[in-house]
């Protein structure tokens, strides 16, 4: 058992002290929040466009008097026909030419009008411009046509929004559903990648030592079952160690993000192009978010660590019994695929978990040993699952990782002093139900 | 009767229908140098792999130091594989640490024990480099130290000094010679005959996985003597002829070879040699050469060839 020790720390360490693991680690969190700023960016700082636009004179000027020129879209009405604004216009960026609907269709239900541009492309910008201020015109038009005040027609105006609340014996608790779909979401993905990444790890780490020859040494004073125990529990542990750490930087994250995002927000409501009420509206929103995250039930992370170790070693001993049969890393993809297709599955049919996390599939996958680890941590962010289909999901997860590392062990012990030749598949059953 | 350290006894073992070794018995006896000799897969690394406890014998037993072998003795060995393995992107002293760790030496002890012998290699500047920087001669003697610096009983090198330039095969030699002196029994596997008969005290002989023979190095070329004796003479060489119940061979101006015949004693050849008109320098038994023996045993002189050039 000592031997085991010395073999997980020297393995645990190795991975722990590498520059990879430290970058990963830092890295991933500031890449996620670097995307999730560019995206949010890009929603605060829509950019002004400069842009002319040429109304064609039509016969009742009823949409042509909606359209008001405005953050730097100008509309202006030209009697000249259309082949002659062509020609002015050809030369000439962002300037466009509008043809209007023809009004005596105004009755219909669905009408067109159209852009006339020579160079580049209309932005939507410009479309939604025009479109809505026509789309309003003709209400409006419609509206008074059929003697309807604007005073009746706010009456029949109608907006619905849901709350859910969940009530606990401690009291009722505001949920967010969408928040907990994203998290259930996040955890699914973070099951995958780390199972995947830190799988591939251990693979690459057994097949270095079968490489290097150096693994008939280490065999020779310690019993290969143990190397390969030692070292998968030393991989397993250094993901989870980077769980940790991510956990870690999310909660310093989240704390400067509630301090700061206020501040931001509030600084952001000079800008031009928002105004006063959408940047209330995000404020609003925002503090929505931070409290729905503030309310959320972090408790299920802690069930993470279990899922993750109890899927590391299901699937991660299978990594290393495929990496003690390879000798290159191009034969890597092609043994490992069919683990990796495995893992992948719920990442396919997680939305269908999320949408009905109480669904007979969801909690069939949620038990299933394979998928257990990914779509248990969905349902747990969704939904209340019952004590008895966790304890249940465990020991199968637990009596699964057993038989495959008892499966793994077979393969790795025979595979290591393999050499030059690449078993198949009926080689390496063969092996397994050889008696040791 | 003789100590013997290891005895294998009748051992079988078959890899997916091929027989790998078939029922093959080894007595190696303790504080020797003991020479495998066979030319590849002849089954050497097989016989092994079953002594370091990697692989086990579908029949037969191993009894190491008057006991069954099991992994516990796996402490008291040293095994260095024929096909060289170290970790490349670690730092050589952390590697013989670790490997001396899983030898059963505590961390500290190990890692004085890796400096002192780094030191005495000459390699003391190189400790804190990783493998990759070390040349093949450096990582070698690296390999060397993280097998011995434990002070194994049992010694097993497969082709020790492969590879090696003359300075470092003999450094090599020297350190092997010095672990014999201590104590430790030493098996020694290659294919190359002549560091055999340099270095080792006893021999076996795998071919097809059968030990074909066992014994020490001098009882192997008595075994296979065949009366024949070499003379060294100042003289006519013509006068030879007038020996009785001898065959000539092989005779030059200053020497011959002479095989008995029936009855015919060295004593006798002796006394007639002398009445000669001849000037002896040298009259003696000649031992034949393992080269030879192998010959006539493994029969096809392209085996042999086979042997010596892998």
């Amino acid at each position: 058992m000592s031997l085991f020790w010395i073999i997980f720390k020297r393995e645990y360490l190795n991975i722990v002290k590498k520059r990879a693991f430290l970058l990963t680690t830092f890295l991933l969190p500031l890449g996620f929040l670097f995307i999730f700023g560019i995206e949010l960016a890009s929603i605060l700082l829509k950019e002004k466009e400069e842009a002319t636009i040429w109304i064609l004179q039509e016969e009742m000027p009823i949409l042509s008097a909606a359209m008001t020129s405005g953050n730097g879209i100008s509309y202006k009405i030209s009697d000249k026909s259309l082949d002659l604004l062509k020609k002015e216009i050809e030369n000439k960026k962002n300037e466009y030419i509008l043809k209007l609907p023809d009004t005596s269709l105004l009755q219909k239900q669905h009408l067109s009008l159209t852009i006339y541009h020579a160079s580049g492309n209309v932005s939507a910008q410009i479309q939604s411009d025009i479109e809505k201020k026509i789309t309003a015109a003709i209400h409006n038009y419609k509206r008074e046509k059929s003697g309807i005040s604007k005073q009746q027609l706010e009456t029949l105006n109608f907006k619905l929004t849901t709350n859910t609340i969940k009530f606990t014996d401690k009291g009722s608790q505001e949920s967010n559903t969408a928040l907990a779909s994203m998290i259930g979401y996040i955890m699914n993905f973070l099951m995958y990648l780390l199972l995947g990444i830190y799988g591939a790890i251990l693979m690459q780490s057994v097949m270095e030592e079968k490489n290097n020859r150096i693994v008939e040494i280490i065999i020779a004073s310690v019993d290969p079952y143990y190397l390969m125990m030692g070292k998968t529990v030393a991989v397993a542990l250094a993901g989870l160690t980077q769980f940790l750490l991510w956990c870690i930087c999310s909660i310093i994250v989240m704390g400067g993000a509630t301090l700061l995002l206020p501040l931001l927000l509030g600084s952001h409501v000079p800008q031009p192009n928002i105004s006063q009420v959408d940047a209330a509206a995000t404020q609003n929103m925002a503090n929505e978010v931070l409290q729905s995250l503030q309310h959320f039930n972090w408790s299920i992370l802690w069930f993470f660590p279990f899922y993750f170790l109890g899927g590391f070693f299901l699937y991660g001993s299978l990594y290393a019994a495929v990496g003690s049969i390879i000798d290159n890393p191009q034969d890597a993809q092609q043994f490992s695929l069919p683990i990796t297709f495995i893992m992948m599955m719920p990442l396919l049919f997680g939305t269908a978990l999320l949408n009905s996390p109480n669904g007979v599939f969801a909690t069939f996958c949620s038990i299933f040993p394979l998928f257990s680890p990914m779509c248990m941590m969905i349902r747990l962010s969704l939904t209340e699952v019952p004590w008895y289909e966790v304890v249940l999901s465990i020991i199968l997860l637990i009596s699964s990782f057993f038989g495959s590392i008892w499966v793994s062990a077979k393969i790795y012990r025979i595979g290591i002093l393999m050499y030059g030749k690449k078993p198949s598949f009926k080689e390496l059953f063969r092996w397994l139900i050889r008696s040791s | 009767m003789t100590d013997f350290f290891l005895k294998i006894n009748s051992v079988v073992k078959q890899f997916d229908g091929h027989l790998a070794v078939k029922n093959a018995s080894l007595n190696i006896p303790r504080a020797k140098i003991y020479g495998l000799l066979g030319p590849n897969g002849a089954g050497k690394t097989t016989i092994i792999r079953m002594i370091t406890g990697i692989i086990a014998p579908d029949k037969g037993e191993i009894r190491f130091d008057n006991e069954p072998l099991s992994r516990l003795h796996s402490k008291r060995m040293g095994y260095m594989p024929e096909e060289r393995g170290l970790y490349k992107k670690t730092k050589v002293i952390d590697q013989i640490t670790y490997l001396l760790q899983l030898k059963g030496m505590k961390e500290k002890a190990a890692h004085q024990t890796a400096m002192s012998w780094l030191e005495r290699l000459g390699l003391a500047d190189w400790a804190q480099k990783l493998t990759t920087d070390l040349s093949k001669g450096m990582q070698q003697k690296v390999q060397f130290i993280s097998t011995v610096a434990h002070e194994p009983d049992l010694l097993i090198l497969d082709e020790p000094v492969s590879g090696l330039d003359p300075v470092n095969a003999k450094i090599m030699e020297n350190e092997i010679l010095r672990m014999k002196e201590k104590g430790t029994t030493i098996i020694f596997s290659t294919h190359r005959l002549e560091q055999v008969e340099e270095l080792c005290d006893n021999l076996a002989l795998i071919h097809r996985g059968e030990v074909l023979i066992e014994n020490t190095i001098t009882n192997v070329r008595k075994q296979f003597q065949k009366n024949q004796y070499r003379v060294e003479f100042v003289g006519e060489k013509s006068q030879l002829q007038h020996l009785e119940g001898v065959i000539l061979s092989d005779v030059t101006e200053n020497h011959a070879f002479l095989e008995l015949k029936e009855n015919q004693t060295g004593k006798n050849v002796m006394r007639q040699l002398t009445d000669l008109p001849l000037e002896i320098l040298k009259f003696e038994l000649h031992l034949p050469r393992l080269n030879d023996i192998f010959i006539e045993l493994v029969g096809d002189p392209k085996e042999l060839n086979k042997m010596i050039e892998n």
